[in-house]
């Protein structure tokens, strides 16, 4: 008895039940397959805790509107592509979002159409500025790996 | 009276005593007789039994401690290992509900990571 509380005090002990299962492409569900498509050539080298939230994401893919499953399709390969530096800026950056009013939340998509269309110049300008930029995120624009 | 006479009255009061006796204690007597005469020839259980006779059931008491104990620690693991894995699928459910709302949102991903627009929604907030 003494060895198994010894065993699941270890730290190496702790970290082993919990590490979730890393199913293979193979393993897949057809379903699931379709969904994540985009993520098939890099799949089976995703650590295991990225493979079950895509497979999360993948569940929840048939309750989603048509065109936010378009978005999920168009994004998905380039969203697994950003380190998780960038990863995690942007998950900062949505949440900072969120908490703005809706009706500015509603305003931030075209005001992000209105900024593509402003001279390359002054985004490089706006880029350089100092700001409080969340970690990981690219300093200019053209630099991010996204698609 | 001598010693003779004496020793005969006790006697015959213990039979008289022991004749009264209920089956049950006469049982558990002849238990108690067979054990220790069993135990005769090892010191160290003649041992035990003497400490258990001195403090009534102190062995079993001992390990008894021990089991609780024991279930105590496997309680307390028990707990920690689920916690641990509890929080670790909250983070794990936050984070895909967040990644799930960023690839559905209508901004792109870019939108996300470009301090310019950043600086640029800062500078244009009213």
């Amino acid at each position: 008895m003494a060895a198994l509380a010894a065993a699941c005090i270890s730290a190496p002990g702790v970290a082993g039940p919990l590490t979730p299962r890393a199913p293979a492409w193979s393993e897949l569900s057809p379903a699931e397959r379709q969904v994540l498509a985009p993520l098939a050539p890099d799949w089976d080298q995703l650590e295991a805790q990225r493979r079950q939230k895509w497979l999360g994401i993948a569940r929840r893919y048939p309750n989603l509107a048509p065109a936010e499953q378009q978005r999920i399709q168009q994004q998905m390969r380039a969203w697994s592509e950003l380190t998780p530096a960038q990863r995690q800026a942007a998950r900062e950056q949505y949440k900072s979002l969120k908490k703005l009013p809706p009706e500015q939340r509603q305003e931030v998509v075209q005001k992000w159409q209105e900024y593509q269309q402003l001279p390359p110049e002054t985004r490089r300008e706006l880029s350089a500025r100092p700001g409080t930029p969340p970690a990981g995120a690219k300093p200019s624009p053209g630099e991010t790996q996204s698609r | 009276m001598n010693d003779d006479e004496i020793a005969k009255k006790i006697r015959g009061y213990l039979d008289q005593s022991a004749a009264g006796l209920k089956p049950g204690t006469v049982y558990r007597l002849q238990l108690a007789r067979s054990e220790a005469l069993a135990c005769f020839g090892d010191p160290k259980r003649a041992a035990e039994l003497a400490i258990a006779g001195a403090g009534g059931t102190l062995g079993r008491r001992h390990v008894l401690a021990d089991v609780r104990l024991w279930l105590g620690v496997l309680l307390i693991v028990g707990g920690v290992l689920y916690y641990q894995y509890w929080q670790s699928a909250q983070q794990a459910r936050e984070i895909e509900d967040t990644d799930a709302a960023i690839l559905t949102s209508e901004l792109p991903i870019e939108a996300y990571l470009d301090r310019g627009f950043q600086n640029w929604l800062k500078h244009s907030e009213p």
